[in-house]
């Protein structure tokens, strides 16, 4: 085991002392000739990472002069073509003779996530969209222009469930959009949240463009321990197939009778009506299952009938992640989860820390929710004090992950990139592309610091939380470190100490 | 190990069935448990006859957390029978012939940490039998348990030492134990018993029964308390000559000597700005009681300053297992730590209050400290050798130096950064938890 | 008491004729219905304040407002030198009293008229509080049905002056509200677009039987002139009329203000300023059509966000008086006063529906004047900004040449918390009076 970590340990160790030199101040010293990062070594074949990981990135091209450049888009021509189709708009929007609104942020530590990591560059927004990102991008006359040198950007982050954060059922009939849940969640570098069954970003003072996605998901439920409902499951994914089957033969029919009619969809029972959108690709299957055995049994399904399923909980994937693999099932996991090993069974079982590091490993996507403290909200965000363990510090979930093994990187993931698929919105969000939405986070240190506070949240090229104007967390390593430490109301005999 | 998983099995299963079933389960428990202490003792005794049982430790960094706050890179800490006999650089060291050698190059060594506010070292999560608004004389050591599914996860996440304490259902609900995280008998892992009072102000108690107000429990809690001074006062009297007089024994009132000689403190569950005010006036001040304040959240930074004029000797500062404090006032998060750190208190800790936030998660809570505006080594400070203080047991646990326990965790990195992990736990120079051989936990 | 001393005036008979070198009355006949109040001080509203100022009212209204006047020998002159005269205030939106009907959905064909028995109702506490109109609305969720207007006293007891004086919609619960409002403009639409369609299909078949009527003369001519003839014989028949097709009632406002016909205004009634953004979601395209009434029904102080936006259409705004905190902070913020800065009208109705709503009123109005609203403001917000909003203008809010003679007698500025109610007139006829 330790060997299997040594690397990881290393560099651990490396970026530990690094932190320590900061931590200890003037405390204490630290003695030269700490133990230096043994050669990296060969990967152990068993744990080389068989992750398909998205082609690199293409070289930029040269912006033409004058105009501004854009920046590194990877995977196909998808991005490509839709700025192209944004070069059309800024052709419409000269036509009707509207300035766009331009935003740069520039001089920072640009996270791509499916691309490179990049020093420095600049990232400029459009209209909402990301227009170009890169080093030797030109900031045309008139944008707004955010300095962040030192900082990071990432994509704003992804959290999978929302118990009080916006609104439930459909977030854009319910959400209190100037409420102080929303500020803490963009607080803590959330940008979209999933609630109910929509996609919605956590706008600020408005309802436009807030849903991103809705019916992504058909609910799943596939308990082992109801083989009633199991078969009823199964019944209707038989009808559904039967179904199609019956349409393509109406449709392949050349003697049909006059006004015969093809088989109706309303004929179907709620199960098969569920199942047929699975079937045509039109939503992916959403199911809670933790133990092994619920686990396997999805699996075999989605494989059976050919469709996709996003398992929430997946607390004993780690014993059975072949199956879950190559039954290409996505996971939902809590890093911090603590269900404890059952001591009767015979076989691997409970939770476990690496549980994350162990799906990704074997290719499976991840995504992380925190655990939710012991009496509180679950998702959302308390403020009944018992800190750390709901989405105000989602990205600390993503450091567990980190903890039970995942890289850095793929541990960032867990919360942009790989929710965005889950969820079918990653041709608009989840990473840092040309012609993606605006939606990104300036943090002051790296995403699973856990000293990391964002500076600002921006969503569809509008700054949606600025640390020093929100005023939650100014306070706290204060832009302005001259600032005074925030006044209370202190009882008039003890004096105002700060 | 076998025993083991089916006492845990029945301790779990008697747990749940009755409270009554709880002397049952601590009897049965200490008489498996005696058994097997008997066995180790032999071991040990054998081993003993050969040679003295060394343990070394080769370190890539060393936090001492003592007096001069040093950190040693490349260093080395011996330890014999359980307890360190020298910590230096390892350069020019060579070990016994006969050590048992952990070689944590790549690693950070870290005093045991010491857990101020647990619930769950015992058989049952908690003790709260709200028979009386006080109920001196009850005390947790009945309901230890030394190896439970809560004692490994204290290991699991580097917790060597934890005080042991019943809940916050009465103003006065027993003696609280420190107990060591590890160890297979009830003997090995009592550090100290009674190891502190646990007295609650207000919230909690006040749902003992209707009509109980800050009033009366404050007023019933003075009233014990007096009591037992006056006990421990007439003892003194008779023991130093100054009374012919002996007191009659008190069973309810025996333990109390201890308090109020200083030998150990009263963890005290107080939290916002009043309360935490009343505990400092009325047991620091007044009654001269050795105070930690258990929870001091829900604003109660407010009073640094009578922290500071009582002596920061005198009253210890536990903050959690809140983390931060939403400011209404001003639409503002405060962490709750940094706040009493910025009113400047320096001796400042760390609780979980476990179940409440799991116990491997303490050295979490003080990234959430830290994240919110306190300093990572006061943190690193506040997990060891403070709680060590607060449980007057400075002397014995909380930093790696010669002469103290040979408590430790062996972590990836500083042990407030959330992605470091612990790769073992030494309990008195015993491994308790090492990931490789039990498989990673945490 | 001071209002038993009125009386006494009055039945004594005591003729105060004011010969200063003043005003002048112009010559009144033996008008014997002539009533003259003579008051320490008039808040007319419209204007300036009149201290020692004179009423002249004729047949229940006011015919004349000035000092030192000259009035014949047989007008009743009522002695109100001791006391503050304003005009009768309007609530513009209560349910006190109404039966607590949990009906929902769009009804706004319903009216609250329809719910209320005057016989059952005892209009006292808002009586006694100086408030002479109200606009009752009809309990209920989404769109409980139009707001009724009651004069709520006079010589012939409570009267209905409006049975529908605007439509009340629900936007305190957007998770329900939004997709009932959203339902009502759908079906509107739907009835605008039958409608429609029948107007089209009447005019297909018009010009059908016209062309077939004009092609049967054409082939007839001659053959058939007889029976054409005859057909003519039988009289000039009428053009057949378009009958539009019937519009529900509880459709027919939407349907107005879609057409962009709609006489009453709709009245929005918000708790939060994320309501409003959610109103302006489910209106879409439709906002402007609905005007700009709103009614917040929480003193919440996240109304900032959208004060500045309701400013720019020049809101009419309904509000519960109280001191409003920002969101989790001790910074004080004035509803009202940031309303009217922002370019609203305010209205102000009690705070709560309960007689202690009603007495609570004036102290919590003083409590805004005293963080930055005006005066001024806060006078009109309870008498003419709410008659505007009822389309009372004409009669009622303020003391003008013509209006009816609504008063409200009081023993101080109605402003002052410690002043009360001492007697309130109606159409120039006493209706109540302080009776300790």
């Amino acid at each position: 085991m330790i060997e299997r970590h040594t690397r990881r340990l290393n560099l651990f160790a490396a970026c530990s002392l690094l932190a320590v030199c900061s931590v200890a101040g003037t405390a204490h010293s630290i003695e030269p000739g700490d133990p230096e990062p043994e050669v990296q070594q060969q990967q152990d074949p068993e744990i080389a990472p068989e992750v398909v990981q998205d082609p690199p990135p293409r070289p930029r091209r040269r912006p033409p002069e004058g105009r501004p450049g854009r920046g590194g888009g990877d995977e196909a021509a998808s991005p490509e073509a839709e700025a192209g189709e944004a070069d059309e708009e800024k052709k419409d929007d000269e036509a009707k003779g509207e300035e766009p609104e331009w935003l740069a942020i520039t001089g920072a530590i640009v996270h791509t996530v499916t691309g490179p990591e990049m020093d420095g560059a600049t990232v400029l927004c459009k209209d909402g969209k990301i227009f170009a990102i890169g080093h030797r991008v030109t900031v045309p006359e008139g944008a707004k222009v955010i300095d962040a040198a030192g900082h990071h950007v990432y994509p704003g982050l992804i959290g999978m469930d929302s118990s009080n954060i916006i609104g439930r059922g459909n977030p854009a009939d319910t959400t209190d959009v100037y409420g102080l849940a929303g500020s803490l969640a963009r607080a803590a570098g959330l940008t979209t949240l999933v609630s109910g069954n929509a996609v919605a970003k956590i706008k600020n003072g408005t309802l436009d463009g807030m849903i991103v996605a809705s019916n992504m998901f058909e609910d799943l439920r596939y308990d082992t321990n109801q083989p009633r409902r199991r078969a009823e499951v199964r019944k209707g994914f038989e009808d559904a197939r039967d179904f199609l089957r019956s349409v393509e033969e109406f449709r392949q029919d050349d003697d049909k009778e006059e006004g015969e009619q093809p088989p109706q969809e309303r004929d179907l029972s709620r199960e098969a009506r569920s199942a047929l959108r699975l079937l045509r690709g039109q939503a992916k299957a959403q199911a809670f299952a933790n133990d092994a055995a619920s686990l396997v049994a999805l699996a075999d399904l989605a494989e059976q009938y050919g469709f996709e399923i996003v398992i929430r909980g997946v607390t004993e994937g780690w014993t059975v992640p072949e199956r879950i693999a190559q039954a290409k099932l996505s996971a939902i996991v809590v890093p911090r989860d603590r269900t404890l090993a059952d001591e009767r069974t015979n076989r691997p079982n409970g939770a476990t820390i690496e549980n994350a590091a162990i799906l990704t490993r074997h290719g499976i996507p991840v995504a992380v929710l925190p655990p939710g403290p012991y009496f509180g909200p679950g998702t959302g965000i308390g403020l009944s004090g018992l800190g750390g363990r709901d989405m105000l510090n989602i990205n600390m979930s993503a450091a567990f992950a980190a903890r039970g093994g995942l890289t850095e990187e793929q541990a960032v993931r867990t919360l942009t990139i790989n929710p965005a698929r889950m969820l079918g919105v990653d041709h608009r969000l989840g990473s840092l592309e040309v012609g993606k939405d605006a939606d990104l986070i300036i943090t002051d240190r790296p995403l699973l610091d856990y000293m990391m506070l964002v500076r600002y949240s921006i969503i569809d090229g509008e700054i949606a939380y600025d640390k020093d104007a929100e005023g939650i967390f100014a306070h706290v390593r204060p832009t302005d470190p001259d600032a005074e430490h925030p006044k209370d109301a202190w009882p008039r005999r003890l004096g105002a100490p700060w | 190990m076998n025993r083991d998983r089916y006492q845990f099995r029945l301790q779990r299963l008697l747990g749940a069935a009755a409270i009554g079933a709880a002397c049952f389960t601590a009897s049965a428990d200490s008489s498996t448990a005696e058994a097997e202490s008997v066995e180790t003792k032999t071991n040990v005794t054998t081993q003993k006859a050969d040679a003295i049982d060394v343990l070394v430790i080769y370190a890539g960094k060393v936090t001492t957390m003592d007096g001069d706050d040093r950190v040693i890179n490349n260093a080395v800490v011996v330890v014999e029978d359980g307890k360190i006999v020298e910590v230096r650089k390892a350069k020019g060291y060579k070990e016994p012939k006969d050590a048992e050698v952990i070689d944590a190059r790549d690693s950070w060594l870290v005093p045991g940490i010491v857990e101020l506010h647990n619930h769950t070292a015992g058989a049952l999560r908690d003790l709260n039998d709200s028979v009386y608004l006080t109920n001196p004389g009850l005390r947790t050591l009945e309901i230890v348990a030394p190896e439970t599914e809560e004692v490994r996860r204290a290991q699991v996440g580097g917790v060597t030492a934890a005080m042991l304490i019943p809940g916050s259902g009465t103003n006065m609900s027993g003696f609280g134990t420190l107990v060591k995280m590890g160890g297979s008998s009830v003997d090995e892992v009592v550090m100290r018993a009674p190891g502190s009072i646990k007295i609650a102000q207000a919230g909690n108690p006040e749902g003992y029964w209707f009509g109980v107000g800050r009033s009366f429990m404050n007023y019933n809690t003075r009233q014990t308390l007096e009591e037992a001074k006056a006990y421990h006062e007439a003892w003194v009297a008779y023991e130093n000559g100054e009374s012919e007089e002996k007191p009659e024994y008190s069973i309810v009132f025996d333990d109390f000597r201890g308090l109020f000689a200083r030998e150990y403190p009263a963890t005290v569950h107080t939290q916002a700005y009043q309360l935490v005010m009343t505990t400092i006036d009325m047991l620091a001040n007044k009654l001269g009681i050795r105070v930690v304040l258990d929870h001091s959240t829900i604003g109660a930074f407010r009073t640094a300053q009578l922290v500071a004029e009582a002596g920061e000797e005198n009253v210890i500062t536990m903050v959690g297992p809140r983390a931060l404090y939403f400011d209404r006032m001003d639409r503002r998060i405060f962490g709750e730590v940094a706040r009493w750190h910025l009113g400047g208190v320096n001796r400042l800790g760390i609780n979980t209050d476990a179940p409440v936030v799991p116990q491997e998660e303490l050295t979490n809570q003080a990234a959430l400290a830290v994240w919110l505006g306190w300093e990572p080594y006061k943190a690193l400070r506040g997990l060891t050798i403070v709680g060590a203080e607060a449980a007057m047991a400075e002397d014995q646990i909380g930093s790696i130096e010669a002469g103290k326990d040979a408590d430790f965790g062996i972590w990836t990195g500083n042990p407030v950064d959330p992605t470091s992990w612990v790769k073992m736990t030494i309990v008195n120079g015993k491994v308790v938890y090492d990931a490789e051989r039990d498989g990673r936990r945490f | 008491m001071a209002l038993a001393a009125v009386r006494n005036s009055i039945l004594g008979g005591a003729l105060a004729l004011a010969t200063s070198a003043g005003a002048v009355a112009p010559a009144y006949g033996a008008a014997s219905d002539m009533v003259v109040v003579r008051a320490g001080t008039v808040i007319t509203v419209s204007g300036k304040e009149i201290p020692r100022g004179d009423i002249v009212i004729i047949d229940g209204k006011i015919d004349l407002i000035g000092t030192n006047l000259e009035f014949p020998k047989s007008a009743t002159v009522i002695d109100a030198r001791d006391q503050v005269v304003m005009p009768g205030m309007i609530n513009a939106q209560t349910r006190f009293g109404m039966d607590g009907f949990r009906r929902s959905g769009n009804n706004s064909g319903e009216t609250a008229a329809k719910e209320i028995e005057l016989s059952l109702f005892d209009f006292e506490p808002l009586i006694s509080e100086g408030f002479v109109t109200a606009a009752f609305v009809p309990t209920g969720n989404n769109m409980p049905g139009r707001a009724s207007v009651y004069r709520l006293a006079g010589p012939d007891g409570p009267e209905l002056l409006n049975e529908s004086a605007y439509v009340p919609i629900s936007m305190t619960n957007p998770g329900g509200d939004k997709g009932q409002l959203e339902a009502a403009i759908r079906q509107a639409e739907a009835e605008i677009a039958k409608a429609k369609k029948a107007k089209e299909d009447f005019d297909k078949k018009q010009a059908e039987e016209a062309k077939k009527k004009a092609e049967a003369e054409k082939n007839g001519e001659g053959k058939e002139a007889e029976n054409g003839e005859k057909k003519n014989g039988n009289g000039e028949e009428k053009p057949a009329e378009f009958q539009p097709p019937e519009i529900p009632g509880d459709a027919q406002f939407f349907v107005d203000v879609l057409r962009e016909e709609a006489t009453i205004p709709a009245v929005f009634e918000l708790s939060s300023a994320s309501d409003y953004i959610h109103l302006l979601d489910a209106l879409g395209d439709n906002a402007e059509k609905f005007g700009t009434t709103y009614s917040f029904t929480s003193t919440s102080g996240d109304f900032k966000e959208v004060i500045g936006r309701l400013g720019e259409k020049n809101a009419h705004v309904i509000v519960r008086p109280g001191i409003s905190f920002l969101p989790s902070t001790t910074i004080r913020y004035s509803i009202p006063a940031s309303l009217v800065a922002a370019g609203c009208t305010v209205t102000t109705v009690p705070p709560f529906d309960a007689p202690a709503g009603y007495e609570a009123m004036r102290l919590r109005m003083a409590d805004l004047i005293r963080t930055g609203w005006s005066r001024e403001d806060a006078l009109k917000s309870v008498t003419m900004n709410p008659a505007t909003l009822l389309g009372l203008s004409d009669e009622s809010g303020s003391l003008e040449k013509g209006k009816r003679a609504d008063l409200v007698f009081l023993n101080g500025d109605p402003l002052d918390p410690t002043s009360s109610v001492k007697a309130v007139m109606v159409g120039g006829e006493m209706v109540w009076e302080d009776d300790q």
